[in-house]
């Protein structure tokens, strides 16, 4: 009995001091905003260890706040993997059909499509553009998307696209109001030179 | 005497030619004049619509005053959410199934999940689960019910019934919308090899890995009343280590666990758990209660894999009713591919579980077929091949086919 108390004792002891150090414990993590171009990683490696990609149009804004809380427990993210999840819903939860205007008000002549490609599409379409997703189309196929115009993809990518039956719609601007229109120009052409087939 | 002369003819006759000419020229300016006066006028009456619409149309230093307040209301309204810190939200799941062996229609079942959210500090979860029992009673379990604090970006230390966290499947895979199976494996889930729920104390969370670019690692270590021994109807032999989260504690004796998880590249994930602590039949001397569990996951575009290893274990006491060791086994390995630009999905499963009872023990193949409408509803045709000692119901073949439902 003795005995079993004192481990007792112990447990809260050691318990209490984790408690106070772990509550105290502050990094330069720590309170940074969610970033959209993370999130979209974030989302698109994390939700998938356990179930199929829940789609972000499926929630308003405030209902992804207490849901996305709930898989931070569940998957064991770190805050900061959890604020970037949620930056990046929170952008992509558009309707398909509305049409999105850059926030970017400066002009980008002269974007770097990779680097746009490389922050922001690869979460979805992979760094060999075959599609990491369920869903996602295979950039190199003759017959895939590439076969359309610019024009078409560019409304795509603008305005945000969904494949009948499929089960994801890309969101407007890759889920990144960031971008404005020459950096989305840029992907196109680096997608297009890279994977084309 | 010619009256007029023929000169006078022609100068009177290019005289009235040149009379009439300017008579019709008159006329026509007459006429042109009248137009451009009636153009004019209409001019001058179009300008004037024109000033008064746009003297109308041009509001005034207080109009665009409140203009101005009403946009600002109408943007604080929209940004409010923002501030709202208190968010409520019902989640959860449902499934319907077909049973061949038993011939008809098995389970019906809602759960609701109740989540409140307190900016991202506090969280409340509940889930109820409720289903028509095997004696077509209504039956209604609390699978957790807890309170959760955010401590800080890599602990939350969570308070009440949590469901355990040993191993993947109980904590993460069990929901209808997320078990590919209309079946839980061979020796997971309630009864059966795996801890279900606890109730205590637990911290856990996640941080980068020290090790590897993009790795991280998540933990969870809790102490609970731990699980209570159940006894078989004649009290000779050990049914289960019931793991269910109970308030009682009749041993008097914790269990501490806990599990950690290696997530070295994106998409794949290896966890290694144990837990232990003293356990007791009420009245009797203490044994040794462990758990140890190991999983994996992995998803590579269509290919999904995911498996576990879990044993638990109650020590010998030869003073027991019942001092034989006590062990159940169990484990399982799946492989699913989604069909490209289809919603179907194959899923084969292969689980084993071993336990001293003979109803209990028994090896299973599975092969399913599922129809993914959306991604949290599917509907799973699955056939299931059993291997247990003769005459158990849990070695008999069957069909199963289940609709399942998240939301």
């Amino acid at each position: 009995m003795k005995k079993i108390l004192k481990q007792q004792y112990v447990l809260a002891l050691l318990a209490g001091a984790l408690l106070s150090v772990a509550a105290s414990v502050a990094t330069a993590d720590d309170q940074k905003a969610g970033d959209v171009n993370r999130g979209a990683r974030e989302w698109a490696t994390n939700c998938v260890r356990c179930h199929e990609m829940r789609d972000p149009t499926e929630f308003s804004d405030p209902l992804w706040r207490p849901v996305i809380l709930h898989m931070r427990l569940r998957a064991g993210l770190t805050g900061q993997q959890t604020r970037d999840i949620l930056a990046f819903i929170q952008a992509s939860n558009f309707h398909v059909k509305a049409p999105a205007k850059a926030v970017a008000t400066r002009s980008s002549a002269g974007a770097d499509g990779a680097s746009v490609y490389k922050s922001t599409c690869i979460a979805c379409h992979g760094p060999d553009g075959k599609g990491l997703l369920p869903g996602t189309p295979n950039f190199t196929q003759a017959s895939g998307p590439l076969s359309k115009s610019d024009e078409v993809l560019l409304g795509h990518i603008t305005n945000g696209f969904q494949t009948p039956g499929k089960p994801l719609a890309m969101p407007p601007r890759g889920g990144n109001p960031q971008l404005d229109d020459n950096q989305l120009k840029a992907a196109l052409a680096y997608i297009r030179a890279h994977f084309g087939p | 005497m010619k009256f007029i002369t023929k000169g006078g003819w022609i100068r009177s006759a290019v005289v009235a030619g040149l009379l009439c000419t300017s008579a019709s020229a008159l006329a026509e300016d007459q006429s042109l004049s009248d137009r451009i006066n009636s153009l004019e006028q209409q001019v001058q009456e179009l300008k004037k619509l024109l000033a008064e619409q746009n003297k109308a149309a041009t509001p005034s230093k207080h109009e665009i005053a409140t203009i101005k307040q009403d946009v600002s209301e109408i943007k604080s309204k929209q940004d409010e959410w923002k501030t709202y810190k208190s968010v409520v939200h019902l989640a959860g799941y449902g499934a319907a199934s077909y049973n061949s062996d038993a011939g008809h229609f098995t389970q019906a079942q809602f759960s609701p999940i109740f989540h409140y959210s307190y900016s991202d500090q506090v969280m409340m979860e509940a889930e109820v689960e409720m289903a028509v029992g095997p004696d077509d009673e209504a039956q209604i379990d609390l699978e957790y019910a807890s309170m959760d604090v955010f401590l800080n970006d890599y602990m939350a230390v969570t308070a009440g019934r949590f469901l355990s966290p040993i191993g993947q499947f109980v904590q993460n895979q069990h929901p209808s919308w997320v078990n590919k199976m209309p079946s839980m494996p061979a020796g997971f889930g309630h009864e059966s090899a795996t801890p279900v729920s606890d109730l205590g104390v637990m911290v856990h969370g996640g941080a980068r890995s020290p090790v590897g670019k993009d790795a991280y690692i998540n933990y969870a270590a809790y102490v609970g009343n731990g699980p209570v021994i159940e006894l078989n109807e004649d009290g000779d032999g050990i049914e289960m280590i019931a793991a269910e989260g109970f308030t009682s504690d009749a041993d008097g004796n914790k269990t501490v666990g806990g599990r950690i998880g290696f997530l070295p590249i994106p998409g794949l994930e290896i966890g290694v758990s144990a837990g232990g602590g003293n356990i007791a039949i009420p009245g009797e001397a203490n044994r040794d209660y462990r758990v140890y569990d190991v999983d994996f996951a992995g998803r590579w575009r269509q290919l999904s894999v995911r498996g576990e290893w879990v044993r638990q274990s109650i020590s010998a006491l030869a003073s027991s009713v019942v001092p034989d060791e006590f062990v159940l086994e169990a484990w399982y390995g799946q492989a699913s591919w989604r069909f490209t630009d289809t919603n179907w999905e194959a899923i084969a499963r292969y689980s084993n579980f071993d336990s001293p009872n003979p109803d209990q023990a028994h090896k299973q193949w599975a092969l399913g077929l599922d129809y993914w409408f959306n991604s949290h509803t599917v509907a799973k045709f699955d056939y299931e091949s059993n291997d247990a000692a003769a005459g158990e119901p849990v070695g008999n073949n069957r069909f199963l086919v289940q609709l399942g439902y998240g939301f």
